[in-house]
């Protein structure tokens, strides 16, 4: 989990994203995470995407899930991940669970 | 997002929101709006300490962090408008994280860094505040690297090594190792009673008489007043009185260095 908020961070950075943001995508990476692998089952792969296009961090963290009905995110967790980060998108299908999310470069920040 | 969590959810925002009416009520009495102020501190606080356990293992003490945090909910309540129509966590968690952010940057630094490290991080620092100031809002990385003419890499290490202030204590163990404690040298409490030894051998070496005779046989060989009396021949009374003279030599010129 270091590894991905450290990763997620320096990606952040490189997107020109502001300070106060790069620790929102750090903390948004720790509250997802936490979530995926708290209802992924045992020995599954999860799995963390970052992309950086635009002036856009968006992430994806998913992982496999055995059985359709997953247990909701603690509602904290979800209230500080809807804040901190946009397009907050939880999907459970097919067997997966995958939480999405983006933060966007300032529109004041000279590219 | 589920049904059942979209339909809590808008309860949840609606007794939140009938709350902040109720705050800003201007026909309640300051007694109302003080009762109302505490229930809506007391519905966040958990809010407040699930931000705080984020940053639990970042060495400042969590009860500290928890602190702040909540002077941060408080101002969120106090300078929310509802009016404005976003829900209060949108405006609260910011906030609250604001004030944990500033608790960092203000906290001291407990470990030890290079000085290049620790001048390079008040080049940042001043450049951080200052963009922050004339920008109103955070600056991102590049803009610091420009204002401070320093690399960003270097800004990137600075702001990772400022997130790592916290100590390990010193007898702390991990299951294999040592305490570091115990490698460490110490000084040796023997070298301080070799000092001891040889300033009283120059000190003794100062007493007239039967004194260096008399506290030697007192206090290295343990001896009573009346044993040296016998040994000496002199009587006990005079014995005592050549200790206490002898005592007083040998402080003021301990004193005296």
């Amino acid at each position: 989990m270091a590894i991905a908020r450290t990763v997620a961070a320096a990606m952040a950075a490189r997107a020109d994203l502001t300070l106060d943001q790069i620790e929102d995508v750090r903390l948004a990476m720790d509250e997802g995470l936490a979530y995926i692998i708290e209802v992924a089952p045992d020995e599954s792969m999860v799995t963390c995407e970052l992309c950086v296009a635009d002036g856009v961090v968006s992430a994806t963290l998913a992982s496999t899930v055995t059985s359709p009905t997953v247990a909701e995110p603690n509602p904290f967790a979800w209230t500080v991940l809807t804040a901190l980060v946009g397009d907050v998108d939880l999907r459970v299908d097919d067997g997966s669970i995958r939480l999405q999310w983006n933060v966007a470069r300032d529109a004041s920040v000279q590219a | 997002m589920s049904q059942t969590r979209q339909s809590a959810d808008d309860q949840r925002l609606a007794a939140e929101r009938e709350l902040f009416e109720r705050l800003h009520d201007a026909d309640a009495s300051d007694a109302e709006r003080s009762a109302v102020r505490d229930e809506l501190i007391e519905t966040h606080m958990p809010l407040v300490h699930h931000l705080a356990r984020r940053y639990a293992d970042r060495g400042e003490p969590i009860e500290d962090v928890t602190q702040v945090a909540t002077i941060g909910l408080i101002q969120a309540i106090d300078k929310f408008d509802p009016e404005l129509g976003s829900a209060f966590s949108t405006y609260a968690v910011p906030t609250i994280l604001g004030a944990i952010r500033r608790h960092f940057r203000d906290a001291t630094w407990s470990v030890k860094v290079p000085r290049r490290v620790q001048e390079l991080r008040g080049k940042i620092d001043a450049a951080h505040d200052a963009l922050a100031q004339e920008l109103g809002r955070s600056p991102t990385v590049t803009e610091i690297a420009a204002r401070a003419d320093v690399d960003p890499a270097d800004v990137l290490d600075s702001l990772e090594l400022s997130r790592a202030r916290s100590t390990a204590p010193i007898d702390a163990t991990s299951d294999s190792e040592v305490p570091l404690a115990d490698t460490l040298g110490d000084l040796d409490a023997s070298l301080t009673n070799i000092e001891n030894a040889e300033t009283i051998k120059r000190l003794l070496a100062t007493l007239s008489e039967q004194e260096p005779t008399v506290v030697t046989l007192r206090f290295f060989d343990g001896r009573t007043q009346t044993q040296i009396a016998e040994r000496v021949g002199v009587s006990q009374m005079q014995v005592s009185r050549i200790l206490t003279r002898s005592l007083e030599k040998l402080r003021a010129g301990l004193a005296a260095g």
